[in-house]
């Protein structure tokens, strides 16, 4: 009997321990809830100039906000918010906005919400914002023209500024200036399908504003993250969120086995080894650099650690980007090649390379190191790299402070879609570069100014015919988006990475 | 009263050399105006940055005010989302108590038991099974086991969420995969000292005296055997205080644990140093609370107080 009452004593606390939980769960019984697992949420929540333009935010920030523009799976600029655009002199872009566009505390869209949102991004506080600093360095500012047409000027003439505005989130002018940038991010208000109810580390809610111009099917959206891609698989499999971005290739059977529907989507992001040539050593002689690339067998790699979703890279872009040139091979795996490319450069005894990557930001990235590091051992070089945070990468990349002769680094098109954006990295930068071909460097700025389209693709194809033989990096895979939707998902698609919220529902 | 002025001193000082450590490995460990920036930035953006939060004063400059603000409990801003730093951490302060209490409570509970059956008959086939599974679990990380747990309760037979945030048992994983985890250490522990117990004089003793295996066990073993327990779990509960990490990255869990990880992932400064400062609070109000319960426990300790 003592036993008993012992037991029953700790059942009790126990459970009165767990009740005390009930009061910190918020749980959305909406009928038509779309929740979707994501490896992150925004560390700055909801400001969107304080976070780069792609993921973890654009998980988010889609949902919330619309910029003036959208690039699509082609690389092509679409409207958004702006409906049409022209420009007005070299360095002046006039802006047609939609009308009849609300936000979603009521505020309407115009001249005056585009002029604010850019004052922001010029001023000093603006300038101190990843947005404003490296996606918009060279917004000068915005002057309307009427209710529903606005003049945005840059520094010098900027042929892709509509592409670059697809970066540009735009803000309820009112809302943000009222709570200031800070107590926006807790509450933010945009154009997009959904307003948000509450921001969490680990979890946002939002409820369908119906009055959007991009009215969602659903009435609510969860967005959890979930950092580990087996938790984010078992939330999908035991239906407890019905959208999961970002699963690992090794992921698809088991996903599809539990009836989820993957897709994959082409990124706009080449996987890559860059090489300090900067720094000097043996990657400073081209040779070298390209039998590296014949060295690794990338349609092995595409095939069997992508799950043949993705596609061995052939030059610093993919076929998703404008300025992507088909006529461009790259690298076929070719062993003998690389040898007789690394006798002529002197290294027939084999040469150590060393590299610092960072893993965990694309599917199978750590595995994919590995077979490259197994593949150049074939032909002699030792690939020796440590993995460090990308706390430790970024400095080591604005100064070009590299140790070693190389270091991880993802081509990256994305928002705009143009491959302007990554051969960017790869000129004569005044600080940081680590790689300078003067011809190349010309072309690139060539294209930056160009407005008139066939010349810049025709530039930009070029571009892509130099970079690619020049070799400033070893072009691995063309990376893939996965997503796996549960049962009943429908109306779901991504382009930019960018879901489009609104289509999305549950049956 | 001079005990309590003797353990404020001592909290002060612990603060102290932990903060101030604290300071000089974040300044060591990377310039969070660089990742503000973002890639590419401009230097001139990288100083502005630098001048807001004050890092481009000197070290010894950074040192003084740090000191002086966390004197004041203010740890500043979060360079990340700007909410107060403190404030910001506290808010999922309550989240992590309530799993580590769950936690420690339900360890207790499987492992004691557990852990007096083993060690009174160590050598008996069947609890040398069970020991030999105890090994095996102790083996296994709560990564493993928490994903075990999710694939069988949550995947195959659909029974509980492996979700934060969705309910009452949205508890019951977590907690779970914490005691499960923290058990076979503690089981091991118990099962030594009531194993130690039994070749005692004053057990002999009691045996010699025909005492019952029942007495002989609750009597005479278990007490002695609690106090090395209580010290393990007075640990555990300080470990886990600072963040179940590996739980509450597979649950999504708002604890102390990911805000710490997140923190350093983003060279948050002052949302580092808060959550070091309320867990190295905690840690020590918890050592204070388990001087006590040995005084309590051992009368030896008692006496030396006299």
């Amino acid at each position: 009997m003592r036993h008993k009452k012992i037991l029953s004593a700790t059942l009790s606390v126990a459970m009165a321990a767990l009740m005390v939980g009930v009061s910190q769960a918020p749980v959305s019984a909406a009928p038509n809830t779309i929740t979707i697992a994501v490896p992150g949420l925004p560390p700055s929540q909801g400001n969107p100039y304080k976070e780069g333009p792609g993921t973890p935010g654009i998980h988010t920030y889609a949902a919330i906000f619309d910029a003036l523009t959208r690039v699509d799976d082609k690389g092509i600029v679409r409207a958004r918010l702006a409906t049409y655009w022209k420009t007005v002199n070299p360095t002046t872009w006039r802006f047609t906005l939609r009308e009849d566009v609300k936000f979603s505390n009521g505020e309407a869209f115009n001249a005056d919400a585009v002029n604010a949102t850019v004052d922001f991004l010029v001023s000093a506080d603006g300038r101190k914002t990843v947005i404003g600093s490296t996606e918009l360095p060279e917004l000068t500012g915005a002057t309307k023209v009427s209710e529903y047409v606005v003049d945005v000027t840059t520094k010098t003439p900027d042929a892709i500024l509509p592409a670059k505005l697809a970066a540009l989130y735009i803000v309820a002018p009112k809302a943000w200036k009222s709570a200031g940038q800070d107590v926006f991010a807790k509450a933010p208000i945009g154009t997009g399908p959904y307003k948000v109810d509450s921001i969490t580390t680990t979890r946002i809610e939002m409820t369908a504003f119906t009055g959007s111009w991009r009215e969602p099917k659903a009435d609510k959206l969860v967005i959890i993250p979930l950092a580990d891609a087996a938790s984010r698989l078992q939330a999908l499999q035991s239906g407890q969120v019905n959208m999961v971005a970002g699963i690992n290739p090794d992921q698809i059977a088991a996903a599809k086995k539990s009836k989820a529907t993957v897709i994959s989507v082409p990124a706009p992001q080449v996987m890559s080894l860059a090489f300090n040539v900067v720094g000097g050593g043996a990657v400073k002689d081209v040779r070298v650099r390209q039998a590296l690339n014949y060295a690794v067998d990338k349609e092995a790699i595409a095939n069997g650690l992508l799950a043949g979703k993705g596609k061995a890279a052939t030059q610093g872009v993919t076929p998703v980007v404008y300025g992507y040139n088909k006529a461009v091979t790259g690298y076929q795996y070719d062993p003998a090649k690389a040898k007789e490319l690394l006798t002529a450069a002197g290294y027939a005894s084999g040469l150590t390379i060393a590299a610092d990557i960072t893993v965990g930001s694309f599917p199978s990235d750590n595995l994919i190191y590995q077979a490259v590091k197994s593949d150049l051992a074939k032909v002699g070089v030792t690939l020796n790299y440590t993995t460090i945070t990308f706390a430790q990468w970024l400095p080591q990349y604005n100064a070009n402070s590299w140790k070693g002769e190389a270091f991880g680094l993802s081509w990256n098109s994305a928002p705009r879609g143009d491959s302007s954006r990554p051969y960017a990295i790869f000129v004569c930068k005044p600080v940081g570069a680590f790689y300078c071909n003067a011809e190349e460097d010309a072309l690139v700025k060539k294209a930056a100014t160009e407005l008139n389209a066939a010349k810049r693709l025709a530039i930009l194809k070029e571009v892509a015919v130099k970079v690619t033989a020049s070799a400033p990096a070893l072009y691995i895979v063309e990376q893939i988006d996965l997503y796996a939707l549960g049962k009943g998902v429908k109306g779901f698609s991504a382009g930019n990475r960018a879901i489009a919220y609104e289509n999305i529902y549950v049956r | 009263m001079k005990a309590v002025g003797s353990r404020l001193l001592q909290l002060v000082v612990l603060l102290g050399i932990i903060s101030t450590t604290l300071f000089l490995l974040l300044r060591l460990s990377g310039d969070p105006a660089i990742l503000l920036a973002g890639e590419g930035a401009s230097p001139e953006t990288i100083d502005a940055i630098r001048a807001d939060y004050g890092f481009d004063k000197s070290l010894f400059q950074q040192y003084l005010m740090f000191l002086w603000d966390i004197a004041r409990l203010d740890f500043g801003k979060s360079l990340v989302n700007s909410q107060p730093a403190l404030g910001f951490v506290l808010q999922y302060l309550p989240s992590t108590l309530h799993l580590t209490f769950l936690a420690v409570f339900f360890n207790s509970i499987i492992a004691i038991p557990a852990g007096v059956w083993l060690g009174a008959k160590p050598t008996q086939r069947r609890r040398k099974v069970l020991s030999t599974i105890v090994s095996v679990a102790q083996g296994t990380p709560a990564y493993v086991i928490g994903l075990l747990l999710i694939q069988i309760f949550s995947v195959w037979l659909g029974w509980l969420p492996s979700i934060a945030g969705t309910g009452t048992w949205a508890w019951v994983l977590p907690t779970a995969t914490l005691s499960f985890a923290l058990a076979p250490n503690l089981i091991r522990v118990v099962a030594a000292s009531v194993e130690d117990t039994t070749r005692q004089d004053y057990y002999r003793t009691a045996k010699a005296n025909g005492a019952a295996p029942n007495v002989l066990l609750i009597k005479h073993s278990l007490p002695n055997a609690l106090l090395s327990t209580t010290s393990l779990l007075g640990a555990q509960f300080a470990f886990l205080l600072s963040g179940a990490l590996i739980t509450e990255y597979i649950f999504a869990w708002p604890g102390l644990g990911l805000i710490l990880v997140q923190s350093i992932t983003n060279l948050d400064f002052p949302t580092i140093q808060a959550t070091v400062f309320v867990v190295a609070y905690l840690v020590f109000i918890v050592n204070l609370i388990m001087d006590q319960v040995f005084r309590l426990a051992d009368p030896r300790l008692r006496r030396s107080q006299l």
